[in-house]
C-alpha cells in the first residue's frame, strides 16, 4: 500500500529472462501437489464469477421490459424463470466464496512451503561456502538474498497464480461473453481499453524519472543522516550541529519538491482512470442505445441487443478493467521475482567447500608439529601476499608473528585452517599435508581467537559452550576463570546467563576478546592461534592470561600474532614479517642482539616517545 | 499521534481543508453520474431516445470532467499539505537529534534514529495523504451512497444498515485476531536475519569450530518458526475476503429478490389495472442500487484496510514523538565569554560521575589541576574511567557531582559552542565524513587557509600519505572514511583538531593505530609547533605517556597517583605493574 508507482524504482531486469524463468519454474514444479489444486480452484472461482455475470443478465431478462412513457410491458416478466436464475446466481456466488477460500488457503500453504524450503537450501549453501566467498561478497546483499529475495519470489508466485491466471481467464472470458452478446459493442469496449492503457503508461512514463530522482535523493538524505548521527560526537565537538542541520534542510527541501511532484502525478492516476472508466461506461450506453435503436450489433448467435445485454456490458466493462491493471502489475512483479531468483540461484550454484580427506589423521592424537614449506600465496592474482614463507614450528612451542599491517600475518592463519588454499608450497601437520586432511579433522585440532571477536546473540554460557556442546558447567566456569572473565561476568546482573546483544554491544571490546579466549580454551585444542586476541585488553590483564596460557599450552603448539611486542616477548620463536617475506627469525634475545628490524621496533616501544 | 500531526499540519490548514473538499466533490460527481446513468438506461436506452442520450451524455461528460479536475486538485492539495508538513517535521526531528547528548544518541541507537528521520516520517506522510484523500473518499462515498440507496428504496437502506455493521464486525474480528501476529512475525524475521548475519560475519568461527551442521539446524529452527507464524496469519486472512464477499453477495442476492419480486408485482398490478405502483422499482433502479451497494461495501473494506495501515503508522509517530519529547540533557550556561581571559587551565574539583542508567560511579571524587601549556597523560586499565574523564571536559556528559572548571569557570556556565571552541578532542574511533581530505581537515576550521591545512597535516604526520594519494588533498574520502586505513583516519582527525587552534587539545587514545615511530614524530612536531597548548593524552601504551609533564594513573574511578614518570616508577605500584606488563625488565 505504498502508494501507486512506488514499485517503479525497484524494477530490475533479469539478465537471462528465458533461462531463469525455466529454472524458477523447475523449482516451483516440485510443489505440484499444492500447485495443481491451486490452479483448479483459481479456474473454478474465476468461472463462477464470470458466469455470474451471464446469469445476472438472465435474471434481469426474466424481469421483462417496461416502457415507462407508453406504460406498456414490451416483454412480460417470468417469475418462474426469475427465481430459477436467481437461484443459479446465488449458488454461483456461494461456489465463488468457497473456492476462493480454498484458494487462499492453498496459496498460504504454497508460499510458506516455498519460503521454508528455498530459504533453508540457500542458508545451507551459505554456511558451506568457502570463506573466500563471504569475504568477497557484501553481507547485506547476501542477507537480503536469503531473506528478502526468497520472499519476493514467493509473493510473486502467489500473486501470479491468483491475479495473473485468474486475470487472464477473466479478460478472455469477459471478451468471450461480450463477443457472444455483441461483437460491435465489444469493439467499442476495446477502444476504451486501449485509451485506458495508453493513458496509464504515459503517466507511468512521466512518473518514472521523478520517482528515480526522489529515490536517489532519499538515499542521499539517508546516508547524510546516518553519517551525522553516527559521527554525532565529532559533530558536537566541532560545533557543527547548525551546519549539519542547514545541509539536512537543503536536502529535505529538495526531496519535498521532487516527491510532491511525483506523488501529485501518481495521485492523478486514480481520477484519470476513473475518467477513462466512466468514458467506457458512457460509450457503452450511447453506442448500446444507438445499436439497439438501429437493431444492429446483435450477438454472434443472433441474440438481440436488449437492455439487459447493455447492463451486462456495463458490468463486464468494469470487470475486465481491474484484471488488466492487475495483470500489468503482476507482470512487473514477476519480472523482479525472476531477477530475485537469479540472485538466489547464483548462490545455490556456488561450489561448496570440499570436506573430504584421506583417512589416517586423528585430531586428538597429533603432536602439533607444523611445517610451513616455501609458501606462496596471493588473494588477487598479481599481488603477492606471502612469498616463500618457510617456518618450522615444533610441538609445544609458542611462535609469534610480528610485522606491520598488511605484512601477511593473518593470511597464515587463513592458510593453516584452509580458509584459503595455498598457491605454492606445502603446509604439514605432523608431516601430513593439510590438503590430505579433511577440513573437519583439521579444524577440530586447531582453535583460533580472532582480533574481531565474534559472539552470538545468546547467553554468555552458550557462547562459551559453542566450542564444546557437551561441556559441563564446571568446564565452562574454568574456561571463564582462565580467561579472566569471571570478574566482569559476575558483575553482570544475570551472570553467565546474560544474553549478549547483537555485536555484543552490552560488553566492552576487551571483554568480548576475553570471552572468545575462554571459548577457544574450552575447545581444548592441540594448536591454538591468537590473532591480535588481546589488542583491546589492558596489559595487566593480558599478562595474567599469558601466565595461565603458558601452563595450559605445555605440550601444545600456539601461534600468536600481536601488535604489542610485550605480548610476545617470551615466545620460543619470533618471526618478523615484512611485505609477505620473513625478514628475521629467532627468540627475543637473539633478535635484540641482531639489532635489526625487531630491535628497532622494540626500542621505540621501550624508550617511549617524546611528548 | 493526532496532536503531533495537527501541530505540523496546522500551518498549512488552508491546503489541508481544500484537499477533502475537492475529494468530496469528486465523489459527489461520481454519485450524480450514477444517477444519470440510471436515467440513461431507464429513459434513454429503453426508449432508444438518441436525443435524450446525447443530451444526457453531454451532461455526463461535463460531470466527469469536473470530477477529474476535483480529483486531481484534491491530490495536489493533499500532497502539498503532507509533504510540506512532513518536511517541517523531518527538519525539526533532525535538529533535535543534533542537539541530543552523546549518551542520548547512544541510547536511541544510530540505526534507529536514522530510520526515524527517514522511514517513520515517510510513513506518517503517507498516513496524512491517506486520511486526507482515501479516508475522505471512502467515507463520503459510503455516506452519499447510503443516502442514494435510501432514496431508491428504503428497504435497501435497511439492508445496508444491517450489512455495514456486519462487515465492520468481521473486519474488526479479523484485525483483532491477526494484528498481534504481525509484530510477532516481525520479531521472528528479525531472528532469521540475525542468524544469517551472524553466520556471515562469523563464518570463520563457524568453520573453525566445525559448526556448519549445528548452524544449519539453528537456522532451520528460526526459519520454521517464522514460517509457522506466517502460516497462521495467512490462514486467518484466507477466510477474511471470502467472508466479506459472502456478505456483499448476500446483499446483492437480497436486492435482486426484493427488486425482482417488486417488478413482478408491478407487472401483476399492471395486468390488473393497467397501472404500476407510484414508487415502483425499475430495472435501472435495481441495477443502480447494486452499483451503489457494491461501491459502499468495497469502500468499507478499503476503509478497514486503511485503518489497519494507519494503526501501523501510529508506531512510527510514537517513535518520532519519543525523540521530539526527549529533554535536552545538556544546557547552555549564560557566561559571557568576551570578558574572560583565556588561560587554558583545567581543574577537577571533587568530580564524580556515573552514567545515567548506572548506579555505580565511574569516576569518584577526582581532583586534578592542569596548568596552561602542560602535557598530561592519563593511564589506567580498561574501564578505569579514562575516556569518561576527558568526555566531561567537552560536556559530552555532565558531572554528577563536584565542579569542573576551565579557566576558572565552571564548564556548565559556558555556552556549549563557546566551550567546545576552546577544546579540540580527537576520539579513539576517528570519525571522518564524505568529502575530500581537505574538507575533512577544514572541518576543524572552515576559514583555514591552504597553508594552514598543509601545516596541520604536516604536524599530524599525514602529509606523507596525503601526498601519496593520486589527488592529494582533493582525494575523496568515502562515508565514515572507509577508504582510509585506521592510522590514516586517526592522523586526519588529529590534523582536524590542530587546525582548530584550540586552547586545549585532547587525545582520547587517538594514536592507537599509529606505529610507534610515527607516533614519536607526531609528538615531536606538536611540541615544536603547538607547545603552548594544554594537552591531555589518554593512552594505553606507557611509551606514549612516559614523557608527559605529569601522568595521572586511574584505577577504578580513582586517581591513585599524579606525578612524573620517574616518580611514579618509584612510588606507584599500579604504574610499575602496567609498565612491566608492557616493557621487558631484562633490557632495562
Amino acid at each position: 500500500m505504498a502508494g501507486p508507482g512506488r514499485k517503479h524504482f525497484t524494477k530490475e531486469k533479469p539478465k537471462d529472462l528465458k533461462k531463469s524463468i525455466k529454472r524458477l519454474f523447475g523449482f516451483i514444479i516440485q510443489f505440484k501437489s499444492i500447485l495443481i489444486p491451486l490452479l483448479i480452484s483459481v479456474l473454478i472461482y474465476t468461472i463462477c464469477s464470470l458466469t455470474a455475470n451471464v446469469f445476472m443478465e438472465k435474471v434481469f431478462s426474466a424481469l421483462g421490459t417496461y416502457d415507462i412513457d407508453k406504460n406498456i410491458w414490451t416483454k412480460a416478466p417470468d417469475s418462474k424463470e426469475f427465481y430459477k436464475y436467481l437461484f443459479i446466481l446465488i449458488s454461483l456466488y456461494v461456489g465463488y466464496v468457497i473456492t476462493r477460500c480454498v484458494n487462499d488457503l492453498l496459496n498460504a500453504k504454497l508460499s510458506t512451503r516455498i519460503i521454508k524450503k528455498f530459504r533453508k537450501s540457500v542458508f545451507d549453501k551459505l554456511v558451506r561456502l568457502p570463506i573466500s566467498y563471504t569475504d568477497t561478497h557484501q553481507h547485506g546483499d547476501l542477507m537480503s538474498r536469503t531473506v528478502n529475495d526468497v520472499e519476493t519470489i514467493s509473493t510473486a508466485i502467489n500473486a501470479s497464480t491468483t491475479s495473473l491466471i485468474g486475470g487472464v481467464i477473466t479478460i478472455v472470458g469477459c471478451f468471450g461473453i461480450m463477443l457472444y452478446y455483441s461483437p460491435l459493442l465489444t469493439l467499442v469496449c476495446l477502444g476504451v481499453l486501449i485509451i485506458s492503457l495508453l493513458s496509464t503508461s504515459s503517466i507511468a512514463r512521466i512518473m518514472e524519472p521523478l520517482h528515480k530522482k526522489s529515490h536517489k535523493i532519499l538515499g542521499q538524505l539517508n546516508s547524510q543522516t546516518e553519517e551525522m548521527v553516527t559521527g554525532s560526537k565529532t559533530v558536537i565537538a566541532y560545533n557543527r550541529q547548525d551546519k549539519a542541520i542547514e545541509e539536512f534542510s537543503k536536502k529535505s527541501d529538495e526531496i519535498m519538491k521532487v516527491s510532491t511532484k511525483a506523488e501529485i502525478i501518481s495521485g492523478s492516476m486514480g481520477p484519470m482512470m476513473n475518467f477513462v472508466g466512466n468514458l467506457g461506461y458512457f460509450a457503452v450506453c450511447i453506442f448500446g442505445a444507438i445499436f439497439a435503436y438501429k437493431h444492429t450489433g446483435n450477438g454472434i448467435f443472433g441474440k438481440e441487443l436488449t437492455i439487459p445485454v447493455i447492463i451486462t456490458f456495463l458490468h463486464l466493462v468494469k470487470q475486465f478493467n481491474r484484471p488488466i491493471n492487475e495483470v500489468a502489475q503482476v507482470a512487473s512483479q514477476l519480472v523482479s521475482a525472476v531477477a530475485a531468483s537469479e540472485r538466489v540461484f547464483e548462490i545455490l550454484d556456488e561450489k561448496e567447500e570440499d570436506f573430504t580427506g584421506k583417512a589416517g589423521f586423528d585430531p586428538s592424537m597429533i603432536k602439533g608439529v607444523i611445517d610451513f614449506n616455501h609458501i606462496g600465496f596471493s588473494y588477487v592474482k598479481g599481488t603477492v601476499v606471502l612469498n616463500d614463507f618457510n617456518v618450522d614450528v615444533w610441538s609445544g612451542h609458542k611462535i609469534a608473528l610480528v610485522g606491520a599491517t598488511g605484512s601477511g600475518k593473518t593470511t597464515i592463519v587463513n592458510l593453516l585452517l584452509r580458509f584459503y588454499d595455498i598457491d605454492t608450497g606445502k603446509i604439514t601437520i605432523d608431516n601430513i599435508d593439510i590438503k590430505d586432511i579433511s577440513k573437519k579433522d583439521l579444524r577440530s585440532c586447531i582453535s583460533i581467537v580472532l582480533q574481531d571477536p565474534i559472539l552470538f546473540q545468546d547467553s554468555i554460557e552458550n557462547n562459551i559452550r559453542y566450542a564444546k556442546e557437551d561441556a559441563t558447567d564446571e568446564e565452562i566456569d574454568n574456561a571463564l576463570e582462565f580467561a579472566n572473565c569471571k570478574k566482569f561476568v559476575n558483575r553482570l546482573v544475570d551472570g553467565k546467563k546474560t544474553i549478549l546483544t547483537e555485536g555484543a554491544t552490552n560488553i566492552s571490546q576487551g571483554q568480548r576478546q576475553l570471552l572468545t579466549i575462554a571459548r577457544a580454551v574450552l575447545a581444548n585444542p592441540k594448536i591454538l592461534i591468537l590473532d591480535e586476541a588481546t589488542s583491546s585488553v589492558d596489559t595487566r590483564t593480558e599478562k595474567k592470561i599469558q601466565d595461565a596460557m603458558s601452563k595450559l599450552m605445555e605440550n601444545r603448539t600456539s601461534i600468536i600474532i600481536a601488535h604489542r611486542l610485550s605480548t610476545i616477548q617470551d615466545a620460543d620463536l619470533i618471526v618478523v614479517l615484512d611485505k609477505g617475506r620473513v625478514v628475521e627469525m629467532g627468540d627475543h634475545k637473539q633478535l635484540i642482539e641482531k639489532d635489526g628490524v625487531y630491535n628497532k621496533l622494540y626500542q621505540t616501544q621501550f624508550q617511549g616517545n617524546e611528548i | 499521534m493526532v496532536k503531533l500531526i495537527w501541530k505540523y499540519v496546522k500551518k498549512y490548514w488552508y491546503l489541508a481543508i481544500l484537499a477533502p473538499i475537492f475529494m468530496i466533490l469528486e465523489v459527489y460527481m461520481d454519485m450524480i453520474l450514477a444517477s444519470y446513468m440510471e436515467q440513461m438506461i431507464d429513459v434513454g436506452i429503453q426508449t432508444s431516445n438518441i436525443d435524450f442520450i446525447i443530451k444526457c451524455g453531454v451532461k455526463m461528460i461535463f460531470i466527469v470532467l469536473v470530477g477529474v479536475v476535483c480529483g486531481i486538485a484534491s491530490g495536489i492539495f493533499t500532497n502539498l499539505t503532507s509533504h510540506k508538513a512532513i518536511n517541517d517535521l523531518r527538519k525539526d526531528l533532525f535538529s533535535k537529534i543534533m542537539h541530543l547528548s552523546y549518551h542520548q544518541t547512544d541510547k536511541f541507537q544510530t540505526g534507529s534514529l536514522v530510520t526515524r528521520v527517514t522511514n517513520d516520517t515517510t510513513s506518517i506522510q503517507q498516513m496524512i495523504n491517506m486520511s486526507l484523500r482515501m479516508m475522505v473518499r471512502q467515507l463520503s462515498m459510503m455516506i452519499l451512497g447510503t443516502i442514494m440507496v435510501i432514496n431508491i428504496d428504503k428497504r435497501f437502506g435497511m439492508l445496508l444498515l444491517f450489512a455495514i455493521p456486519l462487515l465492520l464486525l468481521i473486519m474488526g474480528l479479523f484485525a483483532f485476531k491477526a494484528t498481534p501476529y504481525f509484530s510477532i512475525m516481525q520479531k521472528k524475521i528479525d531472528r532469521v536475519n540475525t542468524v544469517v548475519h551472524e553466520n556471515l560475519t562469523g563464518a570463520r568461527v563457524v568453520k573453525a569450530f566445525n559448526k556448519e551442521d549445528y548452524e544449519s539446524s539453528r537456522f532451520e529452527k528460526v526459519n520454521d518458526d517464522h514460517v509457522k507464524t506466517m502460516w497462521k496469519v495467512n490462514v486467518i486472512l484466507a477466510f477474511l475476503m471470502p467472508l466479506l464477499m459472502l456478505v456483499v453477495y448476500g446483499l446483492n442476492a437480497a436486492i435482486y429478490s426484493i427488486g425482482g419480486k417488486d417488478i413482478i408485482n408491478n407487472y401483476n398490478s399492471w395486468l390488473m389495472n393497467g397501472l404500476i405502483g407510484e414508487n415502483a422499482l425499475m430495472i435501472g433502479e435495481v441495477n443502480q442500487a447494486i452499483t451503489y451497494i457494491t461501491m459502499i461495501c468495497f469502500g468499507l473494506m478499503m476503509f478497514g484496510m486503511l485503518i489497519i495501515y494507519i494503526t501501523r503508522s501510529i508506531a512510527s509517530s510514537k517513535r518520532i514523538i519519543e525523540v521530539l519529547e526527549t529533554e535536552i540533557e545538556i544546557r547552555d550556561g549564560d557566561f559571557d565569554i568576551s570578558n574572560k581571559k583565556l588561560t587554558g587551565t583545567i581543574e577537577f574539583k571533587d568530580v564524580s560521575f556515573h552514567y545515567p542508567d548506572d548506579k555505580d560511579d565511574v569516576l569518584d571524587k577526582i581532583n586534578l589541576k592542569i596548568n596552561k601549556g602542560e602535557t598530561i597523560a592519563i593511564v589506567g586499565g580498561t574501564g578505569s574511567g579514562k575516556s569518561t574523564l576527558v568526555n566531561l571536559l567537552t560536556r559530552f556528559y555532565d558531572v554528577t557531582d563536584g565542579e569542573l572548571m576551565v579557566d576558572g569557570i565552571n564548564v556548565k556556565d559556558y555556552k556549549q559552542n563557546e566551550l567546545r571552541d576552546l577544546i579540540a578532542i580527537c576520539l579513539q574511533k576517528a570519525e571522518l565524513f564524505a568529502g575530500t581530505i581537505r574538507d575533512n581537515i577544514k572541518w576543524g576550521n572552515e576559514n583555514a587557509s591552504e597553508i594552514e591545512v598543509i601545516k596541520a597535516s604536516e604536524i599530524a604526520q599525514a602529509k606523507e600519505f596525503i601526498d601519496s594519494k593520486e589527488k592529494g588533498l582533493d582525494e575523496w574520502v568515502e562515508e565514515k572514511g572507509t577508504s582510509l586505513s585506521g592510522g590514516q583516519k586517526q592522523r586526519l582527525s588529529i590534523a582536524r583538531a590542530i587546525i582548530k587552534k584550540p586552547e586545549i587539545i585532547i587525545f582520547d587514545d587517538s594514536t592507537s593505530a599509529l606505529d610507534l615511530v610515527t607516533e614519536a614524530k607526531l609528538y615531536k612536531a606538536m611540541n615544536k609547533e603547538i607547545g603552548h597548548i594544554t594537552k591531555i593524552v589518554v593512552a594505553q601504551r606507557i611509551a606514549t605517556a612516559k614523557n608527559a609533564d605529569k601522568i595521572a594513573v586511574l584505577d577504578q574511578g580513582h586517581i591513585v597517583a599524579f606525578d612524573t614518570h620517574e616518580n611514579l616508577m618509584k612510588s606507584c605500584p599500579i604504574y610499575i605493574d602496567i609498565y612491566n606488563s608492557q616493557l621487558n625488565k631484562e633490557v632495562e
